[in-house]
């Protein structure tokens, strides 16, 4: 017997497996092109963010490493993770008055770099921040060791009490141990300096002559180190206290300042540097000693209403020396010079190109 | 003997057509899966489309608002004041006022119908002079030298068409209102869209479709804390909480519901400090 092979009975497995497979093919790259479109969409977009993580990183850098005021359009170039920033300063504002801050505004062009993609930027993105290259050293005026703009009044006995103008330095001419307002009597302790005391002019012309802007500095426009006083740090930083505070059995050094009212208290209290005091300052402590210079009632820049009136002395036991020391108050305020950040003025819409 | 052989017999032919069911059942179920997968797959892409669109518009208009920029919230929209450019401020001279304006995104600038100026002040809020303003260009380069204010490379003097803004030296900007809200869509009737309003403009569809979780919270305080409730005092909204669900165009085969793609971002607010 011999069986036959019909041409008709071939089969159909090799159709049905080639329409299989390009079936498959066709729809698996569909799906990869549609992954790939996917994919290339999200790497633009985590470029774009690494570009702007790049420029905000380059500006910070910037504004927290100038040591010297820059020229008018300053460039630094700064590498980064993730790519490079092309930082750029200009002056906007230059008063005329040199001892003035001046005003920038510094834009930071950040570059998204992928290494397995060649030296093509990925991204590019752009920032700026206005700032003030901030000289406090240049507006904060020594009008004396202590500047009373709320007034003082020394109080019998006044033994303890010691205010000098003369700078115990030796560097920078004297200046008065005591600049008070209108009212303020010093009949008890000793005062010296260049005079040893001023008394005249009404609280709100005291507070104006100390250069100090009490509103912007109370309002947001001094950032300090520390939020609250940091005590037994010798450091020359910058601490402020929104309220009333108390010095107390502790030393500290740097720019005090206290928006209501400084107290002293316990066996000593002792400042380095420079104390700006919105209200009063209450001496109590057994030993006060503020070693630089200090103001207080400045708040009346803002009310024009003097705060209450401060006493010293009255206590024949306890010391109180204020004693100008110009040294204490340019470590203080050299450690202020830099770039300040004007508050809410942060650019994010500047031109790339 | 050959005419016996061209047939089969009829249990070849019933095993045979079983094992073809069950082999064409089998491919039947790995085509229809692999579609189904594929279906779902592209509307999930299509749903983060939606939801990544979205976010990469709202985000460069909304990171720049400023205190006293929000003027009004809801869960379903917001409507905020927008800045277009930076600049600083120089004298008066009636009835204008004279300006450094810094370099500005020109996209941005030429697709906004400005609608005021906000001038800071020592304390570092914004003064908001509300009105329709406009902007020519100025050669009145000694008013801003009076204030030794200059004009940075990239920049330009201009005359702002209102008088007395504030002192020379303060900063300002230039803004529009934007309103970003979730409504229904027209261009898919029956979803819902992000619809985006500059100012008295129509409102434009910019995104679709999203799901109706799709809404805005809150971000209170300095710890930017999240918050459902609309708040009583809008300068306390330091930034915002979106919830961008997007949705896909259809529904994935052998699926009753839109594919969904529930993204959460943060948006806060840089300057609102």
């Amino acid at each position: 017997m011999t069986l036959r092979r019909a041409a008709n009975e071939r089969g159909v497995a090799l159709p049905v497996t080639i329409f299989v497979v390009t079936l498959l093919t066709i729809t698996l790259a569909a799906s990869f092109a549609r992954i790939g479109a996917e994919r290339s969409i999200a790497v633009g977009t985590s470029d774009a963010v690494n570009a702007l993580q790049v420029a905000q990183s380059g500006l910070q850098r910037y504004l927290g490493s100038r040591t010297s005021r820059p020229p008018h359009g300053d460039s630094v170039r700064y590498n980064v993770t993730g790519g490079y920033a092309d930082v750029r300063a200009w002056i906007v504002q230059r008063p005329a008055d040199t001892t003035a801050d001046q005003m920038y505004v510094v834009r930071s062009t950040g570059y998204a770099i992928v290494p397995t993609a060649g030296a093509t930027p990925q991204g590019v993105r752009t920032v700026a921040q206005f700032g003030y290259w901030q000289t406090t050293s240049g507006r904060l005026r020594r009008v004396g060791a202590f500047t009373a703009a709320n007034g003082i009044r020394a109080l019998n006995p006044g033994g303890g009490v010691r205010i000098q103008g003369v700078d115990q330095c030796a560097v920078d001419p004297n200046i008065p141990g005591v600049r008070g307002s209108s009212g303020s009597s010093l009949n008890f302790g000793s005062y010296s300096g260049s005079p040893g005391v001023v008394v005249s002019g009404s609280g709100d012309h005291v507070a104006d002559t100390t250069g100090v802007n009490w509103a912007a500095m109370t309002g947001g426009g001094f950032v300090p180190d520390y939020n609250g006083m940091q005590t037994g740090v010798w450091d020359w930083g910058s601490h402020l206290v929104r309220g009333n505070a108390t010095l107390s059995n502790a030393w500290g050094t740097g720019m005090l300042v206290v928006t209501g009212d400084l107290t002293t208290s316990g066996s000593y209290a002792y400042w380095y540097g420079v104390v700006l005091v919105g209200g009063q300052i209450i001496f109590n402590s057994s030993h006060t000693h503020f070693n630089g210079i200090v103001m207080s009632g400045l708040a009346e820049q803002l009310t024009g209403t003097p705060p209450p009136r401060g006493d010293i002395g009255g206590v024949g036991s306890r010391q109180y020396h204020i004693d100008y020391w110009s040294c204490y108050v340019r470590n203080t305020l050299t450690r202020m010079t830099g770039f300040v950040p004007v508050r809410n003025a942060y650019v994010d819409n500047w031109a790339s190109y | 003997m050959i005419g016996r052989s061209r047939g089969f017999t009829l249990t070849e032919l019933l095993v045979t057509m079983v094992v073809m069911a069950i082999l064409g059942s089998a491919l039947a179920r790995i085509l229809i899966n692999n579609s189904r997968f594929v279906s779902r797959q592209d509307a999930m892409l299509s749903a983060r489309e939606s939801a990544r669109a979205a976010m990469n518009t709202m985000l460069a208009e909304l990171r720049g608002v400023s205190n006293g920029g929000v003027i009004a919230v809801a869960r379903d929209s917001v409507r905020v004041r927008v800045p277009v450019a930076f600049g600083v401020l120089c004298r008066t001279v009636p009835p204008n006022t004279i300006a450094s304006l810094m370099p500005y995104d020109s996209a941005m600038y030429a697709g906004a119908a400005l609608e005021g100026v906000a001038w800071l002040d020592d304390l570092g809020n914004y003064n908001f002079v509300t009105g329709v303003i406009s902007i020519t260009g100025s050669s009145s380069q000694t008013t801003c030298d009076q204030d030794s204010i200059k004009v940075i490379p990239g920049g330009q003097l201009v005359a702002i068409s209102r008088p007395n803004l504030g002192q020379p030296g303060r900063l300002f900007y230039l803004y529009q209102t934007v309103t970003y809200r979730f409504g229904n869509s027209a261009d898919m009737p029956g979803r819902r869209a992000l619809w985006r309003r500059a100012g008295n403009a129509a409102a434009e569809e910019i995104v679709a479709p999203f799901d109706t979780a799709a809404s805005f919270r809150f971000l209170l305080g300095p710890r930017l804390t999240p918050s459902s409730t609309v708040p009583a005092v809008l300068d306390s909204v330091r930034g915002l909480q979106i919830r961008l669900v997007g949705a896909s165009d259809y529904t994935p085969q052998g699926e009753s519901r839109y594919q969904t793609f529930d993204m959460t971002t943060h948006v806060a607010f840089l300057n609102q400090r």
